[in-house]
Parts: structure tokens; C-alpha cells; sequence
């Protein structure tokens, strides 16, 4: 099993909890490919925070197993732990200790070496922007620079697999974007499992996303597969507002076979086809035999946030 | 040299049951709560047994407790063995109904070790210990000066061998309590097997076998006069069962799938980080500095209070006409008095201490960063115990020192061997509220919860003293041994004159409550979501 799950970064097997009555997970069959950036999107109460905490081994499952790097997480094995860094959706830290204290003490906890806890503890305080306050109380943080804090002691051990639960959900727009690319950063080198509901974070960074919609993982799918999935058969024009052509360019597309539908919106022009294949190699030849001046032409595709919002309506 | 083998023998006996369970674990995992189930069915059992036996012997089936008079001795062997086998292995019937889950052999080794793992604790650690402590104190005393019944001098006379001979008597009752703890864990799987396998037969075997076994041995204890042959005859009927037993492995996950505690070497890093990240903690939030103040204040004022009390009293108008009645204070007074003060101040202080341990950590949050890392939950509750009893014994040490300075000021110097023997009373007395307190605090989800429970268990632990027969056996008799300890202490009348008083049944209780709830405080969390 240990050689078969250690194909996934992580893997889970009928993954349920059962909080009473509320099925907060329902048998999640899950596998992460390693080196990925997966976003793990869905509504608040979907059951993000349960699948991660699960994995963290800090819940025990109903029903079901998981696996992160072939090694069981939800057996409570302590050793288990080495293999992940976790950051929970609200991390919380001793007020008295300071960032060097901290992570000092989350480097001992993974055993590591007193020169190599040093190091990384530079590393991280210079990777989340807390060298200036490496010295200072934690319990005078803000809401950010203890999210930042989070994701330093998470990443400290250089761990296989990042287990973050809502991690830009507290940083101001400046340290969205830090942490963002930061984790970007990390694609081929660490497997980033990361939830969220603020799909524009998901859309910009994560390679394979996750929808869970109550308790149920409705569907896995690198991301640009899931937006051509979601493509729509249209086309749109920006033509030049004073161009003589522009009339008559609606019915000269309504005359073609493959054309379905033409919708004006100020210059833009929108061309809903029959046939995407046949459009493509068709519509800029017409365009040119028509001599359009054209500014811009886009084929369109569903934001992720359309795609979410339809998949869990 | 015999305090010392009897030492290590009593904590040998105290710890074998939590390192075969250990062992158990590393093998193939299983709850520390189910330890607490075998705890609870072997008490529950005796809660039976033990009334049922003394009806019994009322209505003449049986000779009266400590005598083999009267009836036959077959039938007393039998009748003690079917109502030690019926009580306790429906108890343990009783426990694996009320899981209602289907448990793996594991578990009911588990359950098999806390059921005879208790028993080995009391009988062979806690009696086994007092005993003899009792025994060692006798030979100080001239026994043919006392009168005594010449039954009551020969029953002493018999038990006297024991002394006698000190380390056959260790060796036996060690080797004794080892078959008896294997015994348990066949029972315990002929009990698991009934309800595996869906069919009473298993029960009603588990029942004759634990029958024969404890007729066996009631009846060699009485027709065969060397205890190496009784044990013999004890081991003889026993192989069978751990035979058979030995043969159940089979059914144990195979080792490449179990799932098992990682080694003590893997886990020691994070070991030392909890216990380093306490130690740091209650020196940063002041926690040290509060209870050095507390333990510092009362090692100070006690032979003050006993020195000037006297004086001030007499000073008062009112009182002067009498004060040729108010003796003059001593030494013994300054060491009641600092008996006194630790009990009234120290224990409401251990509470508050503690009570927000675990507690206000899961409530905080931190506890999930901690245990989200490779920190094992025996770990961080262990670790927060050993920061307690470093606390105390610091703060002991400190008040200790201070009292001891100020009586040798005020009054003659305290005798340095019995205060130490007060301290050390005084230090396990309030250890044991230390882990009951750090118990409520692992099982209350917040701070103000934990306190409650952890207010209410050491209540509990306090009223104890007060429950007839076991009383005795409660914390609270540790401040009777160290209240009776020193020059001219009103201490508990001996039994004997002459004999100290002592109480180790007391020291024994004390220290299975600690291991106790230490082990039901880790069950609790391991179960916990955090």
C-alpha cells in the first residue's frame, strides 16, 4: 500500500468525518501529484478545513485513510508529521516567544541540527519579511505578520508537502501578493495543497484544482483542462469605433455557416460559432478579406470563479 | 540494602504493567484508554467480589476472612476460585459489551494489561511494599513485651520470615505477579475471543480456567509448605493458558502493517522541545517566579508563625492572666506549622497552576501548531508534568531550606533525615494534585472547564481520606505520616508502641494515581481532536 500511495504527494481512500448527524466529509478519494500546486476551492462549510486537519492529523477520520508522501496521516504516527508543514486557518502562537524563539523551537520538534536551525530560521524570517521583528514578542503581531510567521515555521523543515488552510485570508493585498508568489515559487519543488475561497488566488497560482461543494469533491482537474471544459463557443471582436466596416461586419458574419449568433456591445463585437474548429481557421482570413481594423480578438473562456459558482450552485 | 531491593522491587512491580503496555504498543497500537477499561473492570470486579465473598462466609459457605477454619478446604479453594473467575471475567464480559465496536487482539491485551496491570500495582507494589515496611519496623520492637494473643504472635511470627528471608520474598512476588499478569492477558483474550467469535462458550472457559487457576493456588498456599513450590504449582497450571495464549499472536496486524508507536529515539527531539519550549514558558510568563514567592513565603513563615504566635497571644490583655498556660514553642512546632502552611497555601496554588496546561493551550490554538508537528500527545502532556514537578520541586527545595534555616535560628535545628521524609511526603502529596489537576485539564475543552474538573477531582481526591477501610489508602494519609514524623509531632497513634508510624499503602496509592491519571490524561488526548 506504502509503494502505492507514495505515487501522490498526497492520496486519500474514502476519506469520511462525521461530526453527529453533519457529514462534514463524505468519502474523499483524493490524489495530489507531487511538485503541484493544488487549490482546494470551495463555499465556507464545504469541508476544506476538515480534509486539512485530517491530514494534519490533528482530526480522526469517521471512515477512510490518507496518505501524504506514503506515509499514513491519519494513523496518528508522529512520524508522520515530518514528511508535511501545516498552517491552519488561524494560526495561533505562545504571545511571549519571539519568531526566532518560535521557530528555534519548531526546529527542535523535527529534530533538526542546532547550525541547520539557525540557517533556516534566517531563511524563513528573510522569506515572510519578519527579519526586522525577529526579536520581537509575538503577542504584539498583527493578523499578518502572524500569517507570515505561520508560513515560515510551516515551510522550516523543507518539507515534501505545504498544507495550508486559507493562508492569504488575513494578509493585506502587499503580502497576498508576497505570499502568492512566494508559493508559486515553490511549484516542482514542493507539493502546495492549498485551500481557499478567494478563487482569484487559486486562478493565479494553483496548476490542479479540487472543487469540494458539501462534503463532496465534485471534481479534480488541472486547471487549464478545467477551463477549456468550461470554454464557451464565442469569440469576441474589439473593432475600431470609426471603422466604415464595422456596419455591415454582423451580417457578413450571420452569413457564415458556422456562425450562430452576433451581439453588438459598444465596439466589441460578440460571434457565438457552431463549430470552434471550423471558426478558428475560418474567421481571421474573413476578417482580413474584410479589411476590419481590428483591435483585438479573444476567444472567451469562464473565469474559475464562473466555473466554481456553477459547479456548487 | 534491604530498603533498596525492596525500593526497586515495589517500583519494578509499579512499573511493569506500563512498560509491557509501552510494549504493546510498539508492537501494534492500541488506546491508553483501554489500560483505564482493564483498570475499571478489575474495580468494578472487586466491588463485587469482595462483598460476595464476606456474604458468603457470613452464611458459613465460606471460613471467615484471613482463616481456613471450618469448612473443607476443597471447597473453600473452589467456591474462592468461581467467584473470583465469575466476577471478574463477566466484568471484563461487561466492559466489551459496553464498547459495542469490534476491538482487535490488541486491544484486549491492552484491556488484559490494565485489568492485571492494576492488580499487580496494588498487590505487589502497594501491599507487597507495606507490608514489609511494616514488618521492618516490628523488628525494632520487643514483641514478647506486648501481650499479645498467641494466635496474633504467631501469625506475626510467620509473616516475620518474610523479613527474614527479604530477597526470596522479592523474588517470588516479582516472578508471582509477572505469571499473574500474563494470566489476566489470557483471560482477557478468551473473553475477547467470545465476543469475536460470536459464542459463550468462550466466556464460560475463560471462567472455569480463572477458577482452576485461583483454586490451584488457594490450595497450595495451604497443604504445601514451601513458597517455591507453591509458586511451581501456580506456574504449572498457568503454562496452558500462556501457552495458548502465545498461539493467539497470529492475530495480532503483521508487524510491516501495523500501525505502532514510533521508537522513544525517534520521538526524543520532540521530546526534549516540549519539555525545553515548558521549562522556557514558565520562566517567560512568570509562572516560576509566582510559585518560588508562594513556596519561599510559606518556608519562611512557618517557624515565624510558630515563634511569634505564642508571644502574641500572650500579649493580648485578655489572655496575659493565662499565659504561664501557653507552652513554649519548639522546633516540632515550627515543622507542624510548616506542615500545615504547605497543605493550606500549596495545594490551591498547584491547582491554579495547572489547571490551564492543556487547556487554555486548545483553546489558544497553540496545541494544534504543536501536535500538527512531529510531537507525540504522550509527549506533550508528559512534558508538562515534568515542568510541574520541576516547579515543585524547586519551589520544595527553596521552602525546605528556608524553613530549616529560620528553625535553626529560632529554635534547635530540625533532625535533617526526618525533614527530608516530610518533604518528600509533602512533594508526592502535592504531585498528586499536580496530575489530577493536569487530568481535568486535558479534559476540559477550555480554561474555566479544566478548572472545574480539576477542582472537582482534587475534592474527590481529599474526601477519599474519609471513606471507611480505603480511606487509609488516600493521599491524605501521606500528611498523617508526615504530620506523625519528628520530636514531639501529634501525629496518628502507632499501632504498636514503639513502632514508628507509617503509611506507605499511602505512598503507594499516591504514586499509581499519579501514573493513573497521567495515562488517562494522555488517553484523553490522543482520542481528542484538536
Amino acid at each position: 500500500m506504502a509503494e502505492h500511495t507514495a505515487s501522490w504527494a498526497i492520496r486519500t481512500e474514502g476519506l469520511t468525518k462525521r461530526y453527529g448527524d453533519v457529514l462534514a466529509l463524505d468519502h474523499l478519494d483524493l490524489r495530489v501529484p507531487h511538485g503541484s500546486v493544488f487549490g482546494f476551492l470551495g463555499r465556507n462549510g464545504a469541508g476544506k478545513t476538515t480534509t486539512l486537519r485530517l491530514l494534519a492529523g490533528l482530526a480522526h477520520p469517521t471512515e477512510g485513510r490518507a496518505w501524504i508522501m506514503g506515509a499514513e496521516a491519519t494513523n496518528g504516527d508522529a512520524n508522520t508529521r515530518r514528511q508535511f508543514g501545516y498552517l491552519p486557518q488561524s494560526p495561533a502562537f505562545h504571545k511571549w516567544m519571539t519568531p526566532i524563539e518560535l521557530l528555534d523551537y519548531v526546529g527542535r520538534s523535527y529534530g533538526m541540527a542546532a547550525d541547520q536551525r539557525r540557517r533556516r530560521t534566517q531563511e524563513m524570517l528573510a522569506l515572510v519579511g519578519l527579519e526586522e521583528a525577529a526579536k520581537r514578542r509575538i503577542g504584539g503581531f498583527s493578523g499578518g505578520m502572524v500569517q507570515r510567521l505561520g508560513i515560515a515555521q510551516a515551510l522550516i523543515h523543507e518539507p515534501s508537502v505545504l498544507l495550508l488552510d486559507e493562508p492569504t485570508s488575513a494578509l493585506d493585498p502587499a503580502g497576498r501578493h508576497e505570499v502568492l508568489t512566494m508559493l508559486a515559487g515553490l511549484r516542482g519543488r514542493v507539493t502546495v495543497f492549498f485551500s481557499s475561497h478567494i478563487i482569484a488566488d487559486v486562478d493565479r497560482i494553483c496548476d490542479t484544482v479540487g472543487v469540494l461543494h458539501q462534503g463532496t469533491l465534485l471534481q479534480v482537474t488541472p486547471r487549464e483542462e478545467l477551463l477549456a471544459q468550461y470554454a464557451v463557443n464565442a469569440v469576441t471582436l474589439t473593432v475600431d469605433p470609426n471603422g466604415a466596416e464595422r456596419a455591415d461586419l454582423a451580417d457578413i458574419l450571420m452569413a457564415q455557416p458556422w456562425v450562430a449568433d452576433t451581439a453588438w456591445d459598444a465596439n466589441t463585437l460578440r460571434v457565438t460559432v457552431h463549430d470552434v474548429a471550423i471558426a478558428q481557421r475560418e474567421l481571421l482570413p474573413l476578417l482580413a478579406r474584410q479589411e476590419v481594423a481590428l483591435y483585438r480578438l479573444e476567444w472567451v473562456r469562464p473565469s474559475l470563479e464562473e466555473i466554481f459558482l456553477e459547479m456548487s450552485a | 540494602m534491604i530498603i533498596i531491593m525492596l525500593t526497586i522491587t515495589v517500583l519494578f512491580l509499579l512499573a511493569l504493567p506500563v512498560l509491557a503496555a509501552i510494549g504493546l504498543r510498539r508492537r501494534a497500537w492500541s488506546s491508553w484508554l483501554l489500560f483505564l477499561v482493564g483498570v475499571a473492570t478489575f474495580a468494578g470486579s472487586q466491588a463485587v467480589h469482595i462483598p460476595l465473598n464476606n456474604w458468603l462466609a457470613d452464611i458459613g459457605l465460606l471460613p471467615q476472612a484471613g482463616s481456613f477454619e471450618g469448612p473443607p478446604l476443597w471447597r473453600t479453594a473452589l467456591l474462592l476460585g468461581l467467584t473470583a473467575g465469575l466476577c471478574e471475567e463477566l466484568a471484563r464480559a461487561a466492559a466489551l459489551a459496553l464498547l459495542r465496536r469490534r476491538l482487535p487482539l490488541q486491544d484486549a491485551l491492552m484491556l488484559g494489561l490494565g485489568h492485571g496491570g492494576i492488580e499487580a500495582m496494588f498487590i505487589g507494589g502497594v501491599a507487597l511494599g507495606a507490608s514489609m515496611v511494616t514488618l521492618l519496623s516490628l523488628r525494632v520492637v520487643d514483641l514478647g513485651s506486648l501481650g499479645l494473643d498467641a494466635n496474633i504472635m504467631a501469625q506475626i511470627a510467620e509473616q516475620m520470615i518474610n523479613v527474614e528471608q527479604p530477597y526470596s520474598t522479592l523474588a517470588l512476588a516479582t516472578v508471582e505477579r509477572c505469571i499473574a499478569m500474563g494470566l489476566h492477558l489470557t483471560f482477557s483474550v478468551m473473553v475477547w475471543r467470545a465476543f469475536e467469535r460470536r459464542t459463550v462458550g468462550w466466556l464460560l472457559l475463560a471462567i472455569a480456567y480463572h477458577a482452576a487457576v485461583d483454586m490451584v493456588a488457594v490450595y497450595a498456599g495451604q497443604v504445601v509448605s514451601s513458597r517455591w513450590l507453591m509458586e511451581l504449582a501456580f506456574l504449572v497450571v498457568t503454562l496452558p493458558g500462556l501457552f495458548w495464549l502465545w498461539r493467539q499472536r497470529g492475530d495480532l496486524p503483521r508487524p510491516d502493517q501495523a500501525r505502532r508507536s514510533p521508537t522513544l529515539r525517534d520521538q526524543w527531539p520532540a521530546v526534549v522541545a516540549s519539555v525545553r519550549k515548558e521549562l522556557l514558558q514558565i520562566v517567560r510568563t512568570k509562572h516560576l517566579l509566582i510559585a518560588m514567592a508562594l513556596f519561599l513565603f510559606v518556608g519562611i513563615s512557618s517557624p515565624l508563625l510558630a515563634y511569634f504566635t505564642p508571644l502574641i497571644f500572650a500579649s493580648i490583655e485578655e489572655v496575659k492572666p493565662f499565659a504561664d498556660l501557653i507552652p513554649e514553642p519548639s522546633t516540632a512546632d515550627a515543622m507542624v506549622q510548616y506542615v500545615k502552611n504547605l497543605t493550606q497555601f500549596l495545594l490551591p496554588g498547584v491547582v491554579l497552576l495547572g489547571m490551564g496546561a492543556v487547556a487554555a493551550e486548545k483553546e489558544r490554538g497553540t496545541a494544534a501548531m504543536a501536535l500538527s508537528k512531529p510531537v507525540p500527545r504522550w509527549a506533550f502532556v508528559l512534558a508538562k508534568m515534568a515542568t510541574q514537578t520541576s516547579l515543585l520541586t524547586a519551589g520544595l527545595l527553596a521552602a525546605a531550606l528556608c524553613a530549616y534555616l529560620y528553625t535553626l535560628v529560632l529554635f534547635e535545628p530540625m533532625p535533617v533525615g526526618p525533614f527530608a521524609l516530610v518533604n518528600l511526603l509533602l512533594w508526592t502529596w502535592l504531585l498528586v494534585f499536580a496530575a489530577a489537576t493536569l487530568l481535568g485539564s486535558t479534559l476540559g475543552k477550555s480554561a474555566g472547564a479544566a478548572a472545574g474538573i480539576a477542582v472537582g477531582l482534587s475534592g474527590a481526591l481529599l474526601l477519599a481520606s474519609y471513606i471507611p477501610k480505603i480511606g487509609a489508602f488516600a493521599p491524605s494519609g501521606l500528611l498523617a505520616w508526615a504530620s506523625a514524623i519528628g520530636p514531639g509531632f501529634e501525629g496518628v497513634a502507632p499501632l504498636i508502641e514503639g513502632m514508628p508510624f507509617t503509611n506507605a499503602s499511602a505512598l503507594g496509592t499516591a504514586a499509581i494515581l499519579i501514573v493513573l491519571a497521567l495515562i488517562a490524561a494522555v488517553g484523553a488526548l490522543e482520542a481528542q481532536e484538536i
